[in-house]
């Protein structure tokens, strides 16, 4: 059965911004932000791409030797392992939080949504440096279990991936939050009282109308968290082992220890390409469930 | 009625808070029946309506199913069926899905699926529109897919929630005719609610009027517009003339009235009311014929007045006679057979004894 959604549901709106309508005395109105991310964005990236392919002259000597190297390919590896994980965890994490977040009335929604909020109030360096002292050997999870449970946790739970995905989940749950619970507050009440009173279970309610119709959200709430993991490098070099590394670390490394701007700016533009290219094939799944 | 109660409501209330937006009621509903909810937006009957559906709790009294108290039973346990104003059809499925929702729920098997809701599409006449999305149908066509998803699962009672409020005028009136035929033809218990008094006499087999959280008035259609017992009534269902006046006493088969203008009009008997009550009398703009000075008339009550309005509706002249300077009587003649009369003419107006329904407060 292929379904499609279409319908009174406002779906990802992250790629599907409406064409304006061509009136140009507004448009000058968007000028100043135009010229900000021109200045600011379009120009620098323009420079870093004509840096990827300039080493005393006009070369493809830096993608050649991305492409030839295999810590690259083990390193892009674990980047997709990490963004793929991490947004994975994100969401099934983040769906029960939006769904029940919906249920609730104005003001505990309100309060609700400040919870939510709360990891953004503090910064990403900040917060990995807690996580440290929360997860670490001497941390206060380990104690408490330790104190409480006289329980001795095998292994650590942090510098390796337990202790990324610990940050990055934690980053990226309001990030799933949000437009899950947009969608499922924007969903018909009707449509569920409907199926409710023509037998369906509670059960049944959820996973054959409030589900199938947040889909839209959730490949949205995906390509936010893809986005905003695969570029991560605070987390994963704060909190992850040797082997987590990810290529915006790697870029870290040539940008301020060999100081090959070149390298650097090679591989800025292939985490873009990947990135788009990951992008574009939620994009898809997203328009294969329109049609 | 004559039939044992598919559902009964006893004594039911819903209170939010300190407001109560439905109070103490009772009714009966019969297999078979077409009840209305009628009454102005605000009054309780889309309350009692999901009460019924199990979607609003009660806050005191009982439902009862077939004998059986429901009171407590989730919607989705009371085998009702429902249609909404705005459709509620799932965008994400075809017409062809929506229909089968409540089948599939049921878990019926596949070919008798698609047997019922062929079947159900041929009843609402959208055959060809079965891998259609609800968003490529217009309104009309949408809220026959909710009609047939309502009927296609012969549920022991169908409850309508204005299903034809978000339609124009024309469509509303030709899905009224299909409604009222698919209720005639399934022989289906309906609870249909809506405001407009017009949808409720031409649909049901019974009234239920309400406002203010109660339950006025049961009756059928035609007692609720040519028999309404309260001015409420009266004056929600149909056009009405009211005039005040004193109850004198029953003769000769028929009840003497003195209006508060002056004048001893006949009417319908009460033999429920005392010798000088306060009431008031009751005429349908349809039941007064109106005649030239000094014609001559049988033993029909009789008043006289001036023309102050009149104009052609189509099918009947509209004609306004002030009888004194505060009682305005608005006249409905048919306009084929009717004479016309001059503005600022004196008229007589005079209409049957039977037509005089006296009302209490």
């Amino acid at each position: 059965m292929s379904r499609t959604l279409t319908g009174p549901v406002p779906a990802s709106t992250l790629w599907q911004a409406k064409r304006a309508s061509p009136d140009y005395q507004k448009a000058w109105f968007s000028a100043p932000a135009i010229l900000l991310i021109a200045a600011v964005f379009v120009i620098p990236l323009a420079i870093v791409l004509l840096q990827s392919l300039y080493r005393e002259g006009f070369t493809l000597q830096g993608y050649e030797q991305i492409l030839g190297s295999t810590l690259f390919w083990r390193i892009l590896r674990t980047t997709l392992e990490i963004t793929l994980e991490a947004s994975l965890i994100s969401l099934l994490l983040g769906y029960p939080v939006a769904y029940f977040i919906s249920q609730l009335n104005r003001t505990q929604r309100a309060i609700a949504m400040i919870f939510v909020l709360l990891p953004f109030w503090t910064s990403i360096l900040v917060k990995s440096f807690a996580f440290i002292v929360i997860l670490g050997e001497q941390g206060i999870v380990k104690n408490l279990l330790r104190q409480l449970l006289s329980y001795e946790l095998s292994g650590s739970m942090v510098f390796n991936r337990i202790g990324v995905m610990v940050g990055m989940v934690h980053f990226l749950i309001p990030f799933c939050v949000f437009p899950i619970l947009n969608n499922l507050l924007a969903q018909p009440p009707e449509l569920r009282r409907a199926a409710l009173i023509m037998g369906a279970s509670r059960r049944q309610v959820f996973f054959r109308v409030t589900f199938l119709l947040s889909i839209p959200a959730i490949v949205a709430a995906a390509a936010m968290t893809v986005v905003l993991s695969i570029g991560v490098f605070v987390t994963p070099a704060l909190l992850g082992g040797r082997r987590d590394m990810m290529v915006a670390n790697l870029i870290d490394y040539y940008t301020r220890e060999a100081l090959d701007w070149n390298m650097a700016a090679a591989l800025s533009i292939m985490l873009l390409a990947v990135s788009g290219a990951l992008i574009w094939v939620l994009s898809r799944v997203d328009n294969a469930d329109r049609h | 009625m004559t039939a044992e109660p598919i559902v009964s409501i006893r004594n039911a209330s819903v209170v939010y808070g300190k407001v109560a937006a439905l109070q103490d009621a009772t009714i009966d509903i019969a297999k078979g029946d077409f009840l209305t909810l009628l009454g102005p937006s605000g009054s309780g009957k889309t309350t009692l309506l999901n009460a019924i559906a199990g979607v609003v709790p009660l806050s005191t009294g009982q439902l009862l199913v077939e004998g059986v108290d429901m009171t407590a039973v989730p919607p989705n346990r009371r085998g009702f069926g429902m249609v909404f104003q705005n459709y509620a059809l799932m965008p994400h499925l075809t017409v062809f899905e929506n229909i089968a929702f409540p089948l599939r729920i049921r878990r019926v098997a596949g070919e008798q699926v698609h047997r019922k809701v062929m079947e159900a599409l041929d009843l609402v006449r959208l055959t060809g529109l079965a891998e259609r999305r609800p968003k490529q149908l217009s309104g009309g066509q949408q809220q026959r897919v909710a009609l047939a998803r309502a009927v296609v699962y012969e549920p022991k009672v169908i409850l309508m929630d204005e299903p034809l409020g978000a339609l124009d005028k024309q469509l509303r009136e030709g899905l009224q005719g299909e409604i009222r035929h698919l209720h005639a033809m399934l022989g289906a218990t309906v609870v249909y609610v809506t405001h407009d008094q017009e949808e409720a006499l031409s649909m049901s087999t019974r009234i239920a009027l309400i406002s203010d959280a109660r339950i006025r008035e049961v009756g059928s259609p035609h007692d609720m517009y040519f028999r309404p017992r309260t001015a409420f009534t009266a004056g929600f269902v149909g056009t009405s003339n009211l005039m005040k006046g004193r109850y004198r006493g029953d003769a000769e088969g028929w009840s003497t009235v003195e209006l508060a203008g002056g004048g001893l009009v006949r009417g319908v008997p009460r033999t429920d009311l005392v010798a000088g009550a306060e009431i008031m009398v009751m005429l349908r703009p349809e039941a007064i014929d109106l005649l030239g000075p000094g014609e001559p008339t049988s033993g029909l009550n009789l008043l006289e007045g001036e023309v102050t309005d009149h104009s052609l509706q189509g099918t009947t002249w509209r004609t306004v006679i002030a009888v004194d300077t505060e009682t305005r009587i608005v006249v409905q003649r048919l306009s084929r057979v009717a004479r016309s009369f001059p503005l600022r003419s004196r008229v007589q107006l005079c209409w049957r004894p039977d037509d005089t329904v006296i009302l209490t407060q």
